[in-house]
């Protein structure tokens, strides 16, 4: 039989586990390294072919001082839409953006600011403190449909530590594929 | 509505008279045939003087607030950057503008 305080033990022991940093997960707070995600927005891409998309929205502005470690990307709220690849850009001044096909278009990777060519595996990227020196960090995610008319996904989802702590950053960009010529 | 520069609506809603400053950081680029639906309520988009009525062909401006259910959507039939004056159009940019 179980009593009441053996209960009140596993209890405290769950919750000293979580304090200790070894499971508990800060979900999108507003002091969080990566911020709460921000407003609802949807972004709508065409994508005649349907053979992929690129999804270059997501501004990783670290406001803390200690560098995060990305440890997982991979949408949320999903219905047919594909996280083909995942990579973070050093950026200086414009996003990526979203736009039909992967790699981004030329003009996009090419702008001033835009480090295409020092990407990274989003999987273990460090995103050091945004400043001047730094600048930011842009998560660029090649995506697919997986149905005949459109793909969507509420928003991103990154898995991060820093300094011992893990976070959870939900996105609250709406990410629609449409296979048409225009949204 | 033709201009939505200035005042409108009564003395307690105010309106930015000026087009709000875009740091480029908080810019994202829209490639042509996107869109981009805001549901914010406090979303305020400006063109360079121009009014929703004469098209939003660049530096466009619509305008929500007054409204819980408002929804702005911009449709892009040109390559043009998504922009926020407080922070970038996917966090909390306060207000959004689109520019060239």
């Amino acid at each position: 039989m179980i009593t009441k305080s053996a209960v009140a033990v596993a209890l405290l022991l769950v919750l000293a586990a979580g304090c200790g940093g070894s499971g508990a997960v800060t979900v999108g707070s507003p002091s969080s390294p990566l911020g709460a995600g921000g407003d609802s927005l949807r972004e709508c891409v065409p994508d005649p072919s349907g053979a992929a998309t690129t999804n270059g929205f997501t501004i990783l502005d670290n406001q803390s001082t200690g560098t995060a470690i990305i440890e997982q990307v991979s949408f949320y709220g999903d219905q047919h839409l594909h996280l083909v690849d995942a990579v973070v850009v050093p950026m200086q001044y414009d996003a990526i953006g979203s736009s039909e096909g992967w790699p981004p278009a030329p003009d996009a990777i090419n702008q001033l600011g835009v480090q295409w060519e020092k990407r990274v595996p989003a999987v273990g990227a460090r995103i050091p403190p945004s400043s001047a020196k730094n600048g930011s960090r842009n998560l660029v995610i090649e995506t697919r449909p997986t149905a005949r008319k459109e793909g969507i996904a509420a928003g991103v989802q990154v898995l991060y530590r820093e300094n011992g702590s893990q976070y959870e950053l939900r996105t609250h960009t709406e990410f629609v594929v449409l296979v048409a010529k225009s949204c | 509505m033709d201009i939505v520069n200035g005042w409108a609506g009564g003395a307690t809603i105010k309106k930015p008279t000026s087009i709000p400053s875009t740091p480029a950081k908080y810019c994202v680029q829209q490639a042509t045939g996107t869109s981009a639906t805001s549901n914010n309520s406090h979303a305020v988009t400006w063109s360079g003087g121009l009014g929703i009525g004469t098209g939003l062909r660049f530096d466009a401006s619509v305008e929500t607030g007054y409204d819980t259910s408002a929804q702005v959507k911009y449709h892009f039939t040109a390559k043009r950057l998504l922009c926020g004056s407080k922070g970038d159009p996917g966090g909390t940019p306060q207000q959004l503008v689109v520019r060239t």
